[in-house]
């Protein structure tokens, strides 16, 4: 910034170019044209910029030299106005080929700097005219200036690696771009309700794609290899009826689809090469798992980092960020701009509502009610909650065995609640006074998940505690997840799609200016809660994938006809990014707790004897320490194996994990005081800088008006350098010491004000 | 790319990837829309200077409060007239993969409609006055929303936003990446 004069003088005299205009309506406390001139704000913002770019680029040099360079010295805001003066792109494009030049690490003809080059006009401000012109300037003024430097083979070949690597991560996005899924749909959705029902079909849209990943490997590395084994031939099997793919039982029982099928042979005599089942049954799975643990937990994390960390701490921006940031740039159609229109003068009309009112501050009982209220609510959703989970262990437990009475009602009455609860629950946080909508929100969405989850953990808790006393117990917990998710298909997506349908003319013929709205918590939940079964029904039926996939690629369809058809966009600002957020922790939530199920079933329970690839063992686990390791059980390894996993031992290496995160997250925050405190000496340096150029062309002006007073000219006239050239002309006329303490007493009150804010 | 229908070289299509956030195939695609805003002119000459009436046909921009603006922004010749390059470097700002900072920059030009390189009480009136639109906000709330939106933001207090003020704004927002985006 010490450096910006280059730039400032000329900057400064366009600023000349608005004599009337320019800082109309500022208030600043500063007086005079001459003060203005030098004030023009631009340290800050140089500061922030090179901050940002420079971060991205390099870390060495001068920094506002380097910065200068990478961003042609100008900003765009700034060719607005060299355009006034006349300048041609032409010559802009010499300018910034000419400030580009004077960096050394950007002009050296190597393929880093290459990409440096790449990057830097690419963010660059300017438009594509001068980008391209530049860009031919630079490589040829790089080719003639610079000779090649010579590489060692170690260096090339690390280049060349890096070049095809970008080179192919093109490519791949060039490939992605020409086959993404549902694109003109999703550009529809865009266009006509905004981005926050477009998140619903993304995140519906990657979860099929993810599921549409586990259906590829689950079938390639377990389904097709179990089709080669020569099928053994079961007895009085049922015949094939319709009904079947309701329940998952009947002739599916004994299928591809379950567990139970799958053997414990290899797939291939051949002694040299073979393909070993419980092998590839369970490393596959293993896989999958991971895998889906990983996609699921990174990309939570990174939304959350992308849409908490990044943007917490500092002010909260509430009116600046509804003016600047609300307006949805995707909406393409009259409608939803007419109707975007108004919700962003509703929610306008709130805040300016809540600023006139929050003066007023709720009494001591008024406080009191409202706790207690919402105590009491969510210790009755808690019972509530418990009732439903008891209720249906008691219909699982003692409705008598008349099999096909029993199995459709169970996910009958669970999906049915899943349905409608979440609508009850809505409607119950309504009376519970929560401060902002978003908060009611969440407090929802928390309660329907636990629902869900309590739901899920119940109906596995029921099949595995029966276990010994089930044939096959692995078989017929996947069958009964089978029927979930079947039943979740029919209830929640046909049912309510036909709910709508039937709404809608109500409405129509009612005559009544009622319009649909998409609910997009309600539907998202579902497809979480469909994932969350899934999750648990996959490891024991491989071909499950292939039955989401079916379902969810039925659900888009069904789902955009009718927010097409019937829907129109909803009156209320949907924040997105945020929301989108807490579904993706929601999913890595019951990603969580379906490891723990999932670790409780390899570790604990018994595998049946007879079905199923693991039937040689005891218990899963023992697949990798017998099988693979071979370890013996009385051998030293297995006690030191034996040891690691006792609860004292994970306990410990559970607290020293926390206190590691307690560390960190206690760093963070030391971290980001100081940057807050970084931040502030900035400005209040800028000030300073302020401050002082304000003096000094008080000091100028000063001379200025001095000879100006004795020419009797037209001071137009005279440029400010003209009056440094002769300064043994007149005599220096120095303000007054009370003129400068007068001046400083509106900066001091900015000080204060800073302070304020910190 | 050996498109046989595409009217743009190869070296072009090269230069655009490399300066915009675009592949090329987004490029071909991109050049395909602006295209369809008039078919005949951009048969002739494929970087033809479309007028703005022309641009604000593109159905995202003719819904949007500042699609005049966009354009004029965006245009090289800055009265809202685009070649198919200044429309590539609008849609390349619009796109998913435009940084933050780019984004904010353009933004802030946007939202300048005097030009003065500040977002003063006129240019913080007319944003909102252009967001709202028929619903006509009453000129005493106007007063209400811009002296808030300074009080919040303007932290060298002098009655108007720079884009250092305005940038830190739009670090601070998680909503300003997803909505200030058009879907090619």
């Amino acid at each position: 910034m010490a450096d910006s004069n280059s730039d400032s003088t000329s900057y400064s005299s366009l600023h000349n170019l608005y004599p009337s205009n320019y800082h109309q309506d500022n208030i600043s406390q500063h007086s005079g044209d001459a003060d203005q001139e030098s004030l023009d704000n631009d340290y800050p913002s140089g500061y922030h910029h090179s901050i940002h770019r420079l971060s991205q680029l390099s870390n060495r040099g001068n920094l506002k030299k380097a910065f200068d360079a990478r961003t042609g010295g100008t900003t765009r805001r700034n060719l607005g106005k060299n355009n006034q003066k006349g300048l041609l792109l032409e010559k802009h494009a010499n300018i910034i080929v000419s400030k580009m030049e004077q960096d050394e690490a950007l002009m050296e003809d190597s393929p880093d700097a290459e990409e440096l080059r790449r990057t830097a006009l690419r963010d660059m401000p300017q438009c594509l005219t001068i980008k391209r012109c530049v860009k031919v300037k630079l490589s040829k003024s790089v080719s003639q200036k610079s000779k090649r430097k010579h590489l060692s083979y170690w260096k090339m070949f690390k280049y060349r690696l890096s070049m095809s690597w970008t080179k192919l991560k093109i490519n791949i996005r060039d490939l992605a771009y020409s086959f993404e899924l549902w694109y003109g749909p999703l550009k529809k959705i865009e266009g006509n309700f905004g981005t926050g029902v477009a998140s619903f079909f993304k995140f519906l849209r990657s979860l099929f794609l993810i599921n549409l990943v586990i259906a590829i490997f689950s079938i390639g590395f377990i389904t097709i290899p179990r089709t080669l084994v020569p099928k053994t031939i079961i007895q009085d099997a049922p015949a094939w009826g319709m009904e079947d793919l309701l329940s998952g039982e009947g002739y599916l029982t004994n299928t591809l689809l379950y567990y139970g099928f799958y053997t414990d042979e290899n797939v291939s005599d051949n002694s040299v090469l073979s393909y070993s089942m419980p092998y590839a049954y369970f490393f596959t799975m293993l896989f999958i798992y991971f895998a889906c643990f990983a996609v699921v937990g990174i990309s939570a994390a990174k939304s959350y980092r992308r849409s908490f960390i990044e943007t917490e701490g500092g002010l909260k921006n509430v009116f600046a960020n509804k003016i600047f940031c609300g307006w949805d740039y995707n909406i393409a159609t009259k409608d939803a701009a007419e109707l975007k229109r108004k919700a962003i003068f509703n929610e306008l009309r709130e805040l300016i509502w809540d600023f006139t009112q929050s003066k007023h501050n709720e009494t001591f009982h008024q406080k009191f009610l409202t706790r207690t209220i919402q105590f009491f609510m969510n210790l009755v959703i808690l019972f509530m909650i418990s009732g439903m989970a008891y209720a249906i262990w008691y219909f699982l437990n003692n409705v008598p065995t008349e099999r096909s009475y029993k199995i459709i009602v169970a996910p009958l009455f669970i999906n049915s609640v899943m349905a409608l609860m979440p609508m009850f629950l809505s409607f119950l946080v309504k009376y519970e006074d929560y401060k902002s909508p978003k908060t009611a929100l969440y407090v929802t969405l928390a309660r329907t998940f636990l629902l869900g989850a309590v739901c899920v953990g119940v109906l596995a808790g029921y099949w595995l505690t029966s276990s010994s006393s089930t044939s096959c117990w692995e078989t017929s917990l996947a069958q009964e997840f089978y029927r979930m998710i079947v039943w979740d298909f029919i209830i929640s997506i046909l049912l309510t799609a036909l709910l709508d349908i039937v709404m809608y003319f109500f409405y129509k013929y009612l005559r009544k200016d009622v319009y649909l709205e998409f609910d997009i918590a309600w539907n998202t939940m579902q497809i979480i809660y469909n994932q969350t079964l899934f999750w648990v029904g996959l490891v024991f039926s491989p071909l499950l994938p292939v039955v989401v996939v079916i379902k969810l690629f039925l659900c888009w369809y069904i789902r955009f006809g009718i927010v097409m058809v019937l829907c129109k966009p909803s009156s209320k600002t949907w924040r997105a990014a945020q929301t989108s957020t807490w579904f993706l922790a929601m999913t890595f939530l019951s990603m969580i707790l379906i490891g723990g199920l999932l670790g409780y079933i390899v570790s604990y329970i018994p595998v049946s004897k007879d079905c199923g690839p693991f039937r040689n063992y005891d218990y899963i686990y023992e697949l990798v320490t017998e099988g693979v390791f071979r370890l013996k059980t009385n051998s030293s390894v297995w006690w030191v194996v034996l040891y690691a996993t006792k609860p004292g031992v994970i306990a410990l290496i559970l607290i020293f994990l926390s206190a590691k995160v307690y560390y960190s997250k206690a760093q963070a925050c030391a971290q980001k005081e100081i940057v807050e405190q970084c931040r502030n000496m900035l400005i209040w340096s800028a000030k300073d800088k302020e401050y002082y150029y304000a003096l000094i062309s008080r000091v100028t002006k000063g001379q200025w008006q001095y000879r100006f007073h004795d020419r009797a000219g037209n001071p137009e006239f005279y440029e400010p350098g003209d009056v440094n050239n002769d300064e043994t002309a007149e005599p220096f006329e120095v303000p007054s010491t009370s003129k400068i303490s007068s001046d400083i007493d509106p900066i001091t009150k900015q000080y204060s004000r800073h302070k304020k804010y910190t | 790319m050996g498109q046989a229908n595409s009217q743009l070289t190869n070296e072009e299509l090269q230069d655009y990837q490399d300066l915009t956030y675009f592949t090329k195939k987004e490029v071909l695609f991109a050049h395909q829309k602006f295209k369809t805003l008039a078919p005949e002119k951009v048969g002739h000459n494929k970087n033809a200077k479309l007028p703005m009436a022309k641009i604000l046909l593109y159905p995202e921009l003719s819904v949007n409060p500042f699609g005049e603006r966009i354009c004029k922004v965006f245009s090289s010749s800055q009265d809202g007239d685009c070649t198919f390059e200044d429309f590539l470097d609008m849609m390349s700002v619009f796109s998913e993969s435009a940084p933050k900072s780019v984004k904010a920059e353009h933004a802030f030009r946007i939202f300048d409609f005097d030009g003065d390189d500040m977002l003063g009480v006129s240019d913080l009136k007319q944003v909102i006055q252009k967001l709202t639109g028929e619903n006509k906000i009453s000129e005493n709330d106007l007063n209400i929303l811009v002296q808030n939106i300074l009080e919040e933001a303007d932290l060298d207090d002098d009655g108007a936003l720079s884009f250092a003020e305005f940038e830190h704004i739009i670090d601070r927002s998680s909503d300003f990446l997803s909505s200030f985006r058009i879907r090619l």
